[in-house]
């Protein structure tokens, strides 16, 4: 799989998702239609994660993001 | 249809409005939204605003509206109030319904919240039952007049897209879009409650499901994003959600997969795809969506056994004419008989096809955005030289963000925030560059293609 900050760049088109002082929910960077584009394309990559089990703070940063992807690796 | 709607909030002993911590019967609805239609009535006969978001007070303000025979204009409070401002002008509105604080001292307010009286309500010289505002290629909102006998028309078709009238809508969309006309004319004139989504749940996928799980509506009505959204949850099936057997979509173009992943997930689900320009009172086409139609590259959009209005196709445009469509905008004068929606289609098999628009106009999470509104409020911001507003598109060919670039003298931050405070949110491009310069080929029209190929390259360009 691709780095996670490249697959945000192309879903987002926007470079601020590699500021890592900004929370992507907020800032409006991972709004609805990324949220979608994301998990569907994680989904494709066999990372099946349950959107209502996730911790919305985890979706405020890259890493945040990163260790949802490396949790469920884990298990 | 008001007396309809008077009748049916009499007879139905059942929730009409559900939040997540509030609820409204329709008895209580139509004793609030009469007291509020007696404080109306007495207050002239201009368009009426409505200002506030999903609260239980929205629909008592426009059923309030309806029996007062004042024109509603449905305002979403997050919207700047530059905006509000221009359609306060164009409506020539003399009040505005409080349902959310409006801090601003320049139009009377009134609290949907009145005082019971014994006061006989006086009809009114008015057809116009609510304006909605869309994008306007000008540069400014663009006011759509939707009058009684439209909306009874409307109604009426509704009635027979669904195979039964819901028992309970889970309603997404805001009031001041129109999709959430479906909602509220099930519910109205037919008894459907509405189960309202705000935008705090809409964002927030555990509150969300919350929400369904709690209240367990038997249909919903959405822009397909939000049915893509509702998907992404593996567990969103007939197993779980037994109680989901209709789901309508409108607002935006419905993919064959996210149509095929919901009649794959729910057995028995009747699914509508729906089509309609504002112009037209939300929608005046609908098809039951089978799985054989998903494997073709569009989904039908309508039966032409069954619809609202007249449809037509002249040089590949969708045309409308007949009970559903408007008479003309808000601030022209030209009188409509014949609209041409500028949405391209076909007619195959008494099937209506949609697919995709002749001008700049771009359908962005359901909303309908014209580049050239967004461009006009750009060019408008002081410093600000030159500038072109482009859609990035998906695989799927659908708008997943706006682009602008700017050239002037002006910094990121002063661009952004003038947009916004003119700008719904919706409308505000996600990523603003300011450039030396724009390129223009010979005609000095911006070229669209060029921007968006050099756009990439900066971004590959950043990894």
């Amino acid at each position: 799989m691709k780095d996670l900050k490249e697959i945000l760049m192309e879903i987002c088109e926007d470079e601020r998702v590699l500021d890592s002082s900004i929370d992507l929910l907020e800032s409006g960077i991972l709004d609805s239609f990324a949220f979608i584009e994301l998990f569907s394309y994680l989904e494709d990559e066999g990372i099946e994660l349950q959107p209502t089990r996730i911790d919305r703070n985890s979706l405020r940063s890259i890493d945040g993001i990163q260790k949802l992807i490396d949790d469920y690796l884990k298990k | 249809m008001i007396e309809a709607m008077i009748q049916n909030c009499l007879k139905q002993n059942k929730i009409a409005y559900q939040t997540f911590d509030d609820s409204l019967t329709f008895q209580e609805l139509y004793e609030s939204s009469l007291s509020l239609a007696i404080v109306l009535n007495q207050k002239g006969s201009s368009p009426v605003l409505i200002y506030g978001h999903k609260q239980k007070e929205m629909l008592i303000s426009i059923f309030a509206c309806l029996l007062a025979n004042r024109a509603y204009v449905p305002i979403d409070d997050a919207w700047p109030v530059e905006r509000i401002l221009e359609i306060m002008n164009q409506t020539q509105a003399s009040c505005l319904i409080e349902v959310s604080l409006f801090p601003y001292d320049v139009i009377e307010k009134i609290s949907p919240v009145q005082k019971k009286q014994n006061i006989p309500l006086q009809s009114l010289h008015n057809e116009i039952a609510y304006i909605i505002f869309t994008s306007g290629s000008s540069g400014k909102p663009k006011g759509i007049p939707i009058t009684y006998e439209n909306c009874d028309n409307f109604s009426q078709w509704i009635a027979g897209v669904f195979p039964h009238i819901p028992d309970s809508i889970l309603s997404q969309a805001s009031f001041s879009f129109d999709l959430s006309v479906v909602e509220l004319i099930c519910c109205l004139r037919y008894g459907s409650a509405i189960i309202a989504c705000d935008r705090t749940r809409l964002h927030d996928y555990g509150q969300l499901f919350q929400l369904i799980d709690r209240y367990q509506p038997s249909s919903i009505v959405a822009t397909p994003t939000f049915l893509r959204m509702l998907l992404l949850n593996k567990e969103f099936d007939s197993h779980h959600y037994p109680f989901i057997d209709q789901i309508y979509c409108c607002g935006e173009m419905l993919l064959c997969d996210t149509a095929l992943k919901a009649l794959t997930r729910f057995e028995d689900l009747i699914l509508i795809n729906a089509y309609g320009p504002s112009e037209a009172t939300s929608a005046v086409s609908a098809v039951q969506i089978n799985q054989e139609m998903c494997q073709s590259k569009y989904l039908p959009v309508g039966d032409m056994k069954n619809l609202a209005c007249e449809v037509t196709i002249i040089n590949d445009e969708i045309v409308l004419s007949g009970k559903s469509v408007f008479h003309g905008y808000l601030s022209s004068s030209k009188n409509i008989d014949q609209y041409f929606t500028g949405d391209l289609g076909y007619i195959e098999n008494d099937l209506l096809y949609c697919i995709g628009r002749k001008d700049s106009q771009i359908k962005y999470k359901g909303y309908r955005i014209e580049l050239a509104e967004i461009e006009q409020v750009l060019s408008s911001v002081p410093h600000v030289e030159q500038c072109a507003v482009f859609p990035i598109m998906d695989s799927n060919n659908t708008v997943k963000t706006i682009k602008a670039y700017v050239t002037g003298d002006i910094s990121l931050n002063t661009v952004k925030e003038e947009l916004s405070r003119k700008l719904p949110a919706y409308m505000v491009p996600r990523s603003i560059k300011i450039v030396d310069q724009i390129p223009e080929n010979a005609n000095y029209k911006i070229d669209r293609r060029r921007l968006y190929e050099r756009f990439k390259r900066n971004i590959n360009g950043n990894l």
